[in-house]
């Protein structure tokens, strides 16, 4: 199993906290781990429109956002990452 | 070529940013300055907090000034985004290019500015006269 530390910013903050840890198999693809985010916020914060926020959201790790179909090999710290708007 | 990028708790430093970009080789220096307004589609603001991956959002003002640079030639950049709340009237961000001639710093920093929004790791919410809060719809990542 690996585990991913995954970072909530902007309107996931809504949720009440800075992250969440999951635990997936090796070799999972980032679509993934999005999906068992938005079933344990969905779990966890009902109050969240979890599935919603996630539909425009990517993953991201320090360097770089994250394709859907890109396959994670180890445990990582990563960031679900809403529709931005800075300036 | 020297570039300067930062994440600020602090209030932005426009007289460091000028030094930032200084070069004796350039004449022109263009600057962007962001700044919090009073109201946002038709509500009133009354200051705004701004949330920032700060890894990501570095490595994004990297890359984009590397776009610039290739597009634009020898530019001298400098990026400072705010992280926290901000009142209005508050600096939330500040862009500065120099080069050697003005049309390339000021087609460099409105290029900046408009990648910054589409593409760096940041959110608003806003803080409403009433109390209220709100996180400002933004571009998806999924688009770029």
């Amino acid at each position: 199993m690996l585990t991913f530390q995954i970072a909530l910013y902007g309107v996931f903050r809504n949720c009440g906290v800075s992250s969440v840890t999951l635990h997936l198999p090796a070799a999972s693809r980032v679509a993934q781990i999005k999906s068992q985010l938005g079933e344990q916020l969905a779990h966890d914060y009902p109050n969240f429109d979890a599935a919603g926020w996630l539909a425009a959201a990517v993953l991201a790790n320090e360097t770089r956002v994250l394709r859907d179909d890109e396959v994670l090999a180890e445990s990582m710290h990563l960031a679900i990452l809403p529709p931005v708007c800075g300036g | 070529m020297t570039h300067t990028f930062e994440i600020s708790t602090m209030a932005i430093d426009i007289q460091a940013a000028l030094q930032a970009v200084n070069a004796n080789a350039h004449g022109a220096v263009d600057m962007f300055i962001g700044t919090v307004r009073n109201h946002n589609l038709g509500r009133a603001v009354d200051g705004i907090d701004y949330d920032v991956f700060d890894a990501l959002a570095l490595n994004t003002f990297a890359d984009i000034s590397q776009q610039a640079c290739a597009q634009w030639g020898a530019l001298r950049i400098f990026i400072s985004h705010f992280k926290g709340y901000l009142p209005i009237g508050g600096i939330s961000i500040v862009i500065a290019v120099s080069s050697p001639h003005r049309d390339e710093a000021f087609q460099a920093c409105r290029f900046l500015i408009e990648a910054i929004k589409r593409n760096a790791p940041v959110w608003k919410q806003e803080h409403y006269v009433n109390g209220e809060r709100e996180w400002v719809k933004g571009h998806s990542l999924n688009d770029c």
